[in-house]
């Protein structure tokens, strides 16, 4: 799959390819990073896609036979058909001795090895350097962009009876995949928890950003729904926040901060496609991403430079490019030498 | 996806080593799609369910010369067509022994559903360019955006060429295509609420909302 030809994609061309009708049916969470990503990368093409998935999904809202009334009478038929099968008899032989010491043996390292995993139920981190951005791919297929300094902690197997549960510390984006069947009973394993900095967020199947860094949490919701609450309450059901596509909240500890609608929800995740965004954001911002994401120190002339502010959104592919931006539209003046950042005034 | 065809290979491996759990987990895990799909050429239940009974109990009896297809549903799907049509031929004094061509396929959309009003209109239109289409024509566009199955899977199930099915998707869009153009007064204001509700772009005017080279 590539970006570059699907950016000359008609709606034809949409609706004759392979993988975008994949997607749009089964919608996994692989291609819906592709998407999301490419999407981002093509603005431009939003539209037309959405045409396509549009005429996709309506086309398929056809009437479906399935004739479920006549499954076991066809069966019983076709069981009736088959001539009785003949079931072999049990026959007893006598194993050699040298089978029987090759058999112990070997059940004895099958329990040696069983109980060394039972006892090592390892725990997979993986973290990322400043400026660095990973993908990974959950146990169960969920896939998990991780931005720079950041650390992503889960267990490497994970069983059908408990939950999915992940600990982030920095910032990532989740698509997870969604295991539910029957949404009026949700069993443990179908649910995915994220723990960061004393806030719980449980769902279902999802896409969403997640940044826990400076006792602050903040959460963007790009589909699905989910539920946030604090880590040390009670997991009473429903007793949290529940988040629709859109929703943006910031938290300070256990703190709710903000809670608003985002214009552009997946501008949350447009690192993940390598472009530095922000909107309206102060210097401070700006600075504190720097040092968050990149490990830049800052070092400012006068503490109140910090509250100026840039008016609308920026978006820029690199570092250089957001300092030069940055002090033209404030007139300041920003230096990068090494990894320190020096803004005095003009 | 993925995940299920594994699951169904290994299925289909036991089965044909004479496993009947799996082979009884095959005829469940298809019966239903079967039927929709057979619904497709005929209302006469007989015939379908007949189908079923006859591709099962030959599956069964002939399982140690079966070899291991890369799809099982694609398997399924083609030798159950077969069986079908052989059926649908030999039911009817009307069909030309011949040829497949005459073998109509219908879709039915389900007047109780609940859809929002843009989506009515769209699904109007998409239900008027599908029935003028010939019938092998809607059945690729049913294999592919309903089945989701390949190119290569297509020709399989329906005994053509790959290059024919191209062409023939290719025709069914194209009249898709020019159909959405010709309301596309009504379509576009459609499709633009539809997108509206999905996305925060600003709504476009009627005139870009297509590519250029669209029109």
């Amino acid at each position: 799959m590539s970006n570059q030809n699907y950016a000359q994609y008609t709606l034809t061309d949409f609706l004759e390819d392979d993988s975008f009708i994949q997607w749009v049916i089964n919608g996994d969470a692989k291609s819906n990073v592709f998407w999301q990503s490419f999407l981002i990368s093509y603005p431009e093409k939003d539209k037309v896609v959405q045409e396509a998935a549009s005429i996709i999904r309506v086309y398929r809202k056809q009437v479906i036979f399935t004739n479920d009334d006549h499954r076991e009478k066809v069966w019983n038929r076709i069981d009736a058909s088959i001539p009785k099968r003949t079931v072999s008899p049990t026959k007893t032989f006598r194993l050699p001795l040298y089978f029987k010491v090759a058999a112990s043996i070997a059940i004895l390292i099958a329990c040696s090895v069983m109980l060394w995993t039972l006892k090592n139920n390892h725990t997979t981190v993986v973290t990322t350097s400043y400026g660095e951005v990973k993908a990974v791919t959950l146990p169960d297929q969920s896939i998990v962009m991780l931005n720079g300094n950041s650390t992503l902690t889960y267990e490497d197997s994970w069983d059908n009876r408990a939950a999915r549960e992940v600990w982030i510390k920095g910032e990532a984006y989740f698509d997870i995949r969604h295991l539910n069947q029957d949404t009026a009973f949700v069993m443990p394993s179908e649910r995915f928890i994220v723990h960061g900095n004393g806030i719980d967020i449980r769902v279902l199947g999802t896409s969403f950003n997640v940044k826990s860094r400076r006792n602050k949490t903040n959460i963007a919701l790009l589909s699905g729904k989910i539920e946030v609450s604090y880590a040390d309450s009670a997991s009473v059901p429903s007793g949290g926040l529940v988040m629709m596509p859109g929703d943006y909240v910031e938290y300070s500890g256990q703190k709710l901060l903000i809670k608003k609608k985002l214009l552009r929800p997946h501008k949350a995740a447009t690192w993940t496609v390598r472009e530095i965004t922000f909107t309206d954001p102060s210097l401070n911002d700006i600075m504190e991403t720097l040092q968050d994401n990149y490990g830049y120190a800052i070092n400012v002339e006068d503490k109140d430079m910090m509250d100026m502010k840039i008016e609308g959104e920026i978006s820029v592919t690199s570092i250089q490019e957001l300092l030069s931006l940055v002090s033209t539209t404030l007139s300041i003046r920003v230096e990068e030498s090494g990894k320190e950042i020096i803004i005095t005034r003009k | 996806m993925d995940n299920k065809q594994e699951q169904h290979i290994l299925l289909w491996k036991s089965f044909k080593s004479g496993d009947w759990e799996a082979y009884t987990s095959l005829y469940h895990a298809y019966y239903r799609s079967l039927n929709n799909y057979g619904h497709k050429f005929t209302k006469d239940l007989n015939l379908i369910e007949d189908a079923i009974h006859d591709l099962f109990v030959s599956l069964w009896t002939n399982r140690d010369n079966l070899g291991n297809p890369i799809s099982v549903k694609n398997y399924l799907y083609k030798s159950f067509r077969n069986t079908l049509f052989r059926k649908i031929k030999a039911e009817s004094r009307f069909f030309d022994l011949q040829d497949d061509n005459s073998i109509p396929f219908e879709i039915s959309y389900d007047q109780q559903l609940v859809l929002d009003e843009d989506e009515n209109r769209l699904q109007q239109t998409i239900k008027d360019v599908l029935y003028k289409l010939p019938a092998r024509q809607q059945e690729i566009i049913y294999l592919r955006f309903y089945d989701g199955l390949s190119y290569e899977e297509i020709a399989e199930v329906m005994c053509i060429h790959v290059s024919s099915t191209y062409k023939l998707l290719y025709k069914a869009l194209e009249n898709l295509q020019q159909s959405l153009t010709i309301v596309s007064i009504g379509i576009v204001d459609v499709l633009v609420k539809i997108l509206n509700g999905r996305t925060d772009l600003a709504t476009p005017s009627a005139s870009n909302v297509y590519p250029p080279d669209f029109y």
